[in-house]
């Protein structure tokens, strides 16, 4: 027979019934717990590698629940006080044949010619044309016939790229300047995009299916119980690329989009395969934070990237030892990683990262220049979550980009005049600035709860923590504590080699503790508040503590 | 222990640990190379003479007199830096005074003043002030947009010089990695040409008529007081145009204006905060050379970057004056010659100078580089009082927030953008 309780609240009526539980058991649960048919819950996998995807999925899943901006970015550095030991690649240090690593590390497909978004403004560009050429050809003359750029005293710089480098970061914001007013009769938007000098991008992002290094191969080797036949089982390798374009624009609507993202290209473009580890490239590893940066903090008004510049002079050295046949694909490599890097920390500020996936793609434009040679790409972003096994054939997406190989603007500027003017160049920078952008139909934030970002948020103290900490962890300073480090001796007398098992086992490698590459980053105490300043959390009835945040900060 | 007999004996332990000290000092042993190699006519010469390795170096130890070797001596890796002495290149024996970005004037304007000779009005000219209009309530909301972006929203973190607070000695401050000073200006001024530029774009006016030049050193060699005196310009930004700007005051009116009298600096000499100097360089430095599309300077923008300098009085206006003369002056000494004293056209310089919160805007009209002519004033000097862009840009509550945005700064540099755009039609 079920008794109905009438109270005034689920809470009041729940602890009236576990306090009743203790004393009979007549009292039956009320009506809202039972179902019509039986609800039984998932039957689950047990095998290694599904055990260990629904581990991971778990990590997915955390992030993709919190509701701001800046404790999803601070989640992805959570499990590693010491940072993360992972790919460090910079915007101008490419390696040789870069481009097939690089399009798998990315998910990208290459095409070699320009969108067809880009079509549809050609006639306005034509128009536009000569009366750009004129000015345009004052500015070069003046840039780069009459204008001394800095040097010591006698006329030297330290290398070509450095004069390369200096040119280009006098002439790009000219030639931005020229564009933007000239244009804007023709696109109203442009009046309103934010120029950002130099910002600082970084990106972060977690790469599955690569081949485990020789450490890791021994280690399961040697354990043949659990890694029967699994020693190769790849794994993933987090990248943190580190860049800076010269200059970028941005609005606060975003691109259109350059294609569809279920179809065509975006699901059957061709993304070569490259599972090495990438320090056969000549890479490098080294312990950082997980840092994903568009150039500017949240908050801002116009946060999505309307178009970029960057620039080349690291080419002048590369050629001459890397000679000129890898020098397109540096180029390629080059706006690829840009391109999917500002994206991506775009895609960060929209509640989506390297383990939430997108639910509709997003654009950018980059151009390279030096004043003389252009390349233009334009890239769109459909998948961002490729860890585990999302960077292979289980992602049905692949991000795209549209790159052309390098044009020259002119040939020589040479008795004051420019020669050899090419005006395809002019009318494809001209295209760039026409391109509106458009406000997007589907709900762009669909992992982020109302507030946005932490600065939204009306509790005081997690606001504060949440902020200060933020911003502390992304300024990549120097640890000031230092991980704990293996002497040489240690490594050849008491590892390698067991010469001294008399010896007290008072090392950390020694005492069984957990290894500081696992300690997380709430795993410290705490500064010590005095007594009559805490706040310590109520009790329940039952002695329980109320479910603590997923990080302590 | 006391040097006996037995300490001195030979021992194995002791002469085991002095094997070091006698090993440094390597033996060559003669093996009758040299004479075998002469003896079939080929030459043999000492590397250390050869190379001329044996120069005598001063040791950091007392040399002692029963060991006076000589060291042979390798170069530093890291070349030393040049002391500033009679053996430093640019030494000059007659003293001279350098102006630089760093110099704070004693008095301010007045000192200022007298350097250039310069005749001060508290107003800009009526030419300016004439294109003042309030502008469209969308741009200034594009501008309080731009200065949230440039001075909080900027995601770079560089190590910021340590906080020190003068009461509590001692203390450190938590280190703060944040935006430089030199950034926040750098970018405001291009987001408010920016601004300025779409503004003016939207009315029609060809906005490529004036050109801009990165940060680069400006130097004007000019003589002062008798002596050889340099006048260097490096935190600025300068706007080039096709023509140049017309001058703002003429014939009579100018006349009048120039007779009127500089304020006293009595006791002061005019060049007590240019301290002589004996290094210096006199070459003349300018960015943009004759011929180009765009060679006549018509604005300067200088930052001031230095982060805590306490100034007091008129030393910023007088900051001001003199960076806008080096600027006209190294022009005028690349239009009409080195050693042009009275200027046959005036060049005429709107200019700007900011900390990226406060903006002093002013105009300036030079005549003469004769600094110790016997006139009194030679050259006109317009400037405004300062103006903040706004009294509050920072987080609070860990919110971007802007507080206190101030229309005019926007107007004025419009007035002044304008104006050159306008003028160069002509």
């Amino acid at each position: 027979m079920a008794f109905k309780l009438s109270v005034a609240n689920e809470a009041t009526k729940k602890s009236l019934i576990s306090q009743c539980r203790r004393i009979s058991s007549y009292f039956q649960p009320s009506e809202s717990e039972y179902e019509s048919k039986p609800v039984y819950p998932p039957i689950l996998d047990l095998s290694y590698e599904a055990r260990k995807e629904r581990k991971i999925e778990e990590i997915a899943q955390n992030i993709t629940k919190l509701g701001t901006v800046e404790e999803k970015l601070i989640e992805l550095n959570a499990p590693k006080y010491y940072g993360w030991w992972a790919l460090n690649l910079y915007e101008r240090v490419i390696s040789y044949n870069a481009l097939p690593f690089t399009q798998f590390a990315t998910r990208t497909c290459l095409v070699n010619e320009l969108p067809s978004i880009y079509n549809d403004v050609d006639e306005i560009a034509l128009k536009s044309l000569p009366n750009i050429k004129d000015k345009l050809n004052d500015l070069l003359l003046q840039e780069f016939e009459y204008v001394s750029p800095r040097t010591n005293r006698k006329g030297e710089t330290k290398s070509e790229a450095t004069e390369s480098d200096r040119r280009s970061r006098n002439f790009i914001p000219l030639l931005n300047r020229l564009l933007v007013n000239q244009l804007s009769q023709h696109n109203e938007d442009l009046q309103t995009t934010e120029v950002d000098y130099e910002p600082r991008l970084e990106a972060f992002w977690s790469l599955g299916g690569i081949e485990p290094g020789k450490v890791l191969k021994n280690i399961r080797e040697k354990n043949e119980k659990f890694y029967k036949g699994k020693a190769d089982d790849p794994i993933d390798r987090p990248i943190q690329y580190y860049g800076s374009p010269r200059l970028s624009l941005r609005h606060n609507k975003p691109l259109p989009q350059l294609l569809d993202r279920n179809s065509g290209l975006s699901v059957e473009g061709a993304v070569p395969s490259w599972n090495l580890d990438p320090r056969v490239m000549g890479y490098k590893y080294k312990y950082c934070r997980a840092v994903n940066v568009p150039g500017f903090w949240p908050g801002t008004e116009t946060q999505h990237g309307y178009m970029s510049y960057l620039s080349r002079g690291y080419l002048k050295r590369r050629d001459e030892e890397l000679s000129m046949s890898d020098h397109q694909d540096a180029l390629h490599v080059q706006a690829i990683l840009h391109s999917f890097a500002w994206t991506l920390s775009q895609a960060c500020y929209l509640g989506f990262g390297p383990y939430t996936e997108l639910t509709y793609p997003l654009s950018t434009q980059t151009i390279i220049t030096d004043g003389q040679n252009y390349s233009f790409s334009a890239y769109q972003l459909n998948t961002c979550a490729l860890y585990n096994k999302h960077s292979g054939d289980a992602n049905p997406h692949r991000n795209v980009c549209f790159s052309t190989d390098e044009m020259k603007l002119y040939d020589i500027i040479e008795d004051g005049q420019v020669k050899g003017f090419n005006d395809d160049v002019l009318k494809s920078l001209i295209k760039f600035y026409l391109i509106k952008p458009t406000e997007p139909q589907v709900n762009m934030r669909p992992y982020l709860s109302p507030e946005l970002y932490i600065g939204n948020v009306s509790d005081t103290e997690r606001r504060q923590k949440t902020e200060k900490n933020f911003k502390f962890l992304v300024s990549n300073r120097p640890n000031h504590i230092l991980k704990d480090e293996i002497y040489q001796w240690e490594k050849i007398y008491k590892i390698d080699h067991d010469t001294r098992p008399m010896e007290k086992k008072i090392r950390f490698f020694e005492t069984g503790d957990p290894a500081p590459g696992m300690k997380r980053l709430d795993d410290f105490n705490p500064k010590y508040v005095p007594k009559h300043l805490q706040n310590p959390p109520k009790r329940s009835r039952r002695g329980r503590l109320p479910v603590q945040p997923s990080i302590k900060l | 222990m006391r040097l006996t007999a037995v300490v001195y004996s030979t021992h194995i332990g002791n002469a085991f640990r002095q094997v070091w000290k006698v090993q440094q000092k390597r033996k060559i042993l003669e093996y009758g190379v040299k004479e075998k190699l002469e003896a079939k006519g080929l030459q043999v010469v000492d590397a250390v003479e050869f190379l001329n390795l044996k120069r005598p170096v001063p040791s950091i130890l007392p040399q002692l007199k029963s060991q006076p070797d000589e060291k042979l001596i390798d170069d530093f890796l890291v070349p030393k830096s040049l002391k500033k002495d009679h053996t430093h290149p640019d030494w000059h024996d007659e003293p001279g005074h350098v102006y630089h970005d760093h110099c704070w004037l004693f008095t301010g304007l007045h000192e200022a003043q007298h350097i250039s000779k310069t005749f001060v009005s508290n107003n800009l000219p009526d030419r300016i002030t004439s294109f003042k209009s309030k502008l469209p309530e969308e741009v200034h909301k594009q501008m309080q947009q731009a200065i949230l972006n440039a001075h909080v929203l900027d995601a770079l973190q560089v190590k910021l010089p340590k906080d020190i607070d003068i009461k509590r000695p001692g203390w450190n401050y938590p280190r703060v990695y944040g935006l430089p000073r030199w950034r926040r200006n750098v970018q405001l001024i291009s987001k408010m040409f920016h601004t300025a530029d779409s503004t003016l774009a939207g009315q029609n006016i060809d906005v490529t008529k004036q050109q801009f030049t990165s940060q680069i050193m400006i130097r004007a060699p000019l003589t002062l007081e008798g002596r050889p005196s340099v006048f260097e310009a490096r935190q600025n930004t300068l706007v080039f145009g096709k023509k140049p700007l017309q001058p703002y005051l003429d014939g009579e009116v100018k006349a009048e204006q120039l007779s009127k009298p500089l304020p006293d600096i009595y006791p002061l000499n005019r060049t007590i905060s240019l301290h002589g100097k004996n290094i210096y360089r006199m070459e003349h430095k300018f960015p943009v050379r004759q011929g180009a599309p765009f060679d006549r300077l018509t604005m300067g923008v200088f930052y001031i970057n230095k982060p805590f300098i306490k100034t007091s009085g008129t030393q910023l206006e007088a900051r001001l004056l003199l960076h806008a003369f080096t600027v006209a002056a190294a022009h005028a000494q690349q239009l009409y010659g080195k050693d042009v004293k009275d200027l046959p056209e005036p060049v005429t310089i709107n200019c700007m100078q900011t900390d990226s919160r406060n903006f002093y805007f002013a105009c300036f009209q030079l005549h003469s580089l004769d600094l110790d002519s016997s006139k009194a004033t030679s050259n006109l000097f317009w400037i405004e009082d300062a103006q903040p862009m706004f009294t509050k840009c920072d987080y609070v509550d860990n919110q971007p927030v802007l507080e206190g945005y101030n229309p005019q700064v926007l107007e004025t540099l419009m007035a002044l953008y304008k104006s050159q755009m306008v003028a160069a039609a002509v």
